[in-house]
């Protein structure tokens, strides 16, 4: 579907799983497959978001993908590398490249370490700057992000959910990456404060040139700030286009779905909702055939048999269902 | 920029802010006058104690000061030889805190690495060390010990730090493995291997620090009987050699006297073993509470 390297980012094949320890000597009794089989792939600075609902593998497609989690199998490749061979080989500048910027502003922050050393460490062990200029760098990455650089001297604690995930943003561009996972940087912010971090996020990629994989759960989030975005259900991608594309022709029952829940600003058109019946099915027993059969509206006898590709239907528009 | 401003600047560390709560907590300011007391004690013992801990009274002042009760001239009494129990007693914070911090050392010194070990790398490095941790916890303590020093002829002080060191190492391993095995799942910890640092600087500059608070209480609760120990093998004549002004020792030369209504010899040592335990107990509590991150992030 798509070929390994052919695109900025590429991630093929991607699955992780997990082993279920279950009895008094641990042993593997089962697997809860966070990720299975998900592809995709994105262009140079641009922003693919990812939602789904807690639990489906987003975060862990992210963490996988920087192979800070082992994936299970798949390949990742990144400007024509692959990832999993040069973190093995020689992590350093593969490290310094691709960022992460977490959901948890309070979980994310070393406690005892004061901002400077926060966004400055690994800035001294990769040797960006002079160990004179790292202080003048560390300032201007600060006000970059909107902090002010006298407070640097502060500790995490001394700060607002919002500064400090402005904190967390500063740590990961403080390295020049070219690549950053946004694993819900806003989620755990006040609606008032999410806007402003997201335009922060928006401006820093003009700015720095940078392409992001944003995960969220929020679809008005990942609208605000995507090019293109994808869904993902129970470990698998089921449909992923252009955001234009994405919101005018959903084409996976569960994409529509999730569309027709979004409120409507105007009190008297009312939207045909779509309501979903029962849960989604645990990852440890994944239903047979297509993951979204048990839920799906339209769900026919091949749906709980085979598992839907994720084809093109055209530009670019991937959707992993039978039906036209 | 004012004094006050610039303070603000510099920000507040999590340590002054464990001060601001431990000074709140009463027992664990008298844990902490009474440690200083005790600490204070053992450095000017020479310049506070009456007389010399050695010196038999008895040679230059006749029977008189053979196991004299409490007065104003020996405010402790006297012991059988005409020592004076007040500057024995005060002599004995040295002995008795000297192998609670050497001791003390010899267990982190130990326990830290195999605890962090275990809790970072967990799998078989972990049932291994975890394992050894079980074995010597299911042993008793004190037996422990005793068979380890009996083994030497003549114990050097050296052969009973270690000695109590290589038992008490497992109960900060423990509290060590376990901080490394919550806070190596820390989105902190993630975020340093994200940004490519090392594995021995995450284990260190990341996750040792954050460790640490619960490791200074296990310490200083172990100080408390790390000494009660030391006065257990004093008592039985394994520990620290006559004449040293061991409060074990004195407890166990004096007992004989204590049913002929001479008290003094074994009971004052005894208060002072009480004393000592006790500070360092209200001490480690009041840590364990001023340190405890987790109620405030």
């Amino acid at each position: 579907m798509i070929e390994a390297g052919s695109r900025y980012l590429t991630v093929r094949g991607l699955k992780k799983y997990f082993p279920l320890r279950r009895g008094v000597f641990r042993r593997a009794s089962g697997q809860i497959k966070a990720v299975d089989d998900v592809s995709f792939f994105i262009n140079e600075r641009e922003t693919l978001g990812l939602v789904g609902e807690s639990g489906c593998g987003k975060s862990t497609t992210g963490r996988t993908l920087l192979h800070l989690l082992e994936p299970t199998e798949g390949e990742v490749h990144f400007d024509g590398c692959d990832v999993g061979r040069i973190l093995k080989e020689d992590p350093k500048e593969l490290r310094r490249q691709m960022q992460i910027i977490f959901q948890d502003p309070y979980g994310s922050l070393n406690p005892r370490m004061t901002v400077f050393n926060i966004v400055g460490e690994a800035v001294g062990y990769h040797g960006l700057v002079a160990s004179s200029a790292l202080d003048d760098y560390v300032c201007d990455m600060l006000a970059r992000c909107g902090l002010r650089p006298e407070h640097r001297f502060r500790y995490p604690h001394e700060f607002s959910g919002g500064q400090r995930q402005r904190i967390g943003i500063a740590r990961a561009l403080a390295l020049k990456p070219r690549f950053v996972v946004c694993d819900e940087p806003v989620s755990a912010l006040d609606v008032s404060i999410q806007s402003q971090v997201l335009n922060l996020l928006k401006d820093l990629q003009e700015e720095m040139k940078l392409t992001y994989l944003f995960i969220s759960h929020d679809l008005s989030v990942v609208r605000h700030i995507s090019d293109r975005i994808a869904v993902m259900y129970l470990g698998r991608l089921v449909e992923l286009a252009a955001k234009a594309d994405f919101f005018s022709n959903p084409l996976h029952p569960y994409t529509q779905a999730l569309l027709s829940a979004i409120p409507l600003p105007d009190p008297r058109r009312k939207g045909k909702r779509i309501l979903l019946e029962g849960d989604v099915p645990s990852p440890i027993n994944p239903p047979p055939g297509c993951p979204f059969h048990t839920r799906c509206p339209k769900a026919t006898e091949r749906c709980r048999v085979d598992v839907p590709p994720l084809v093109d239907v055209g530009g670019d528009h991937f959707v992993a269902c039978f039906l036209d | 920029m004012t004094d006050a401003a610039k303070e603000r600047q510099k920000g507040t560390g999590l340590g002054y802010e464990a001060w601001l709560r431990f000074r709140r907590n009463r027992l664990a300011m008298a844990g902490l006058v009474m440690a200083l007391s005790v600490i204070l004690a053992a450095i000017f013992a020479p310049s506070l104690a009456p007389y010399d801990p050695f010196k038999q009274l008895i040679w230059t002042e006749g029977r008189a000061v053979r196991l004299a009760a409490p007065s104003a001239e020996h405010l402790m009494g006297t012991d059988l030889y005409g020592r004076d129990i007040l500057s024995r007693v005060l002599y004995g914070a040295r002995i008795s805190l000297q192998i609670g911090i050497f001791a003390t050392l010899v267990s982190i010194v130990v326990g830290v690495p195999l605890g962090a070990l275990a809790g970072y790398r967990g799998g078989f490095t972990d049932d291994i060390i975890s394992w050894i941790i079980n074995v010597i916890f299911a042993f008793p303590f004190f037996l422990f010990v005793l068979a380890v020093v009996a083994v030497f002829q003549n114990p050097s002080m050296i052969v009973i730090y270690v000695a109590i060191g290589l038992v008490n190492w497992v109960s900060i391993a423990r509290v060590v493995r376990a901080q490394f095995i919550a806070l190596r799942e820390r989105e902190f910890v993630e975020a340093a291997r994200a940004l490519g640092l090392p594995t021995w600087r995450i284990i260190f500059v990341h996750i040792l620090p954050n460790a640490l608070a619960p490791v200074i209480v296990q310490a200083t609760l172990g100080m408390g009987s790390i000494i009660m120990i030391e006065a257990g093998l004093a008592f039985l004549g394994f520990g620290a050699q006559p004449p040293t002004p061991s409060w074990g020792l004195m407890i166990s030369e004096g007992q004989k006297y204590l049913g002929l209504g001479k008290w003094w010899w074994a009971i004052f040592p005894g208060m002072a073993i009480t004393y000592t335990v006790l500070a360092f107990n209200f001490l480690g509590d009041g840590l364990r509470d001023a340190l405890d991150v987790r109620l405030k992030r």
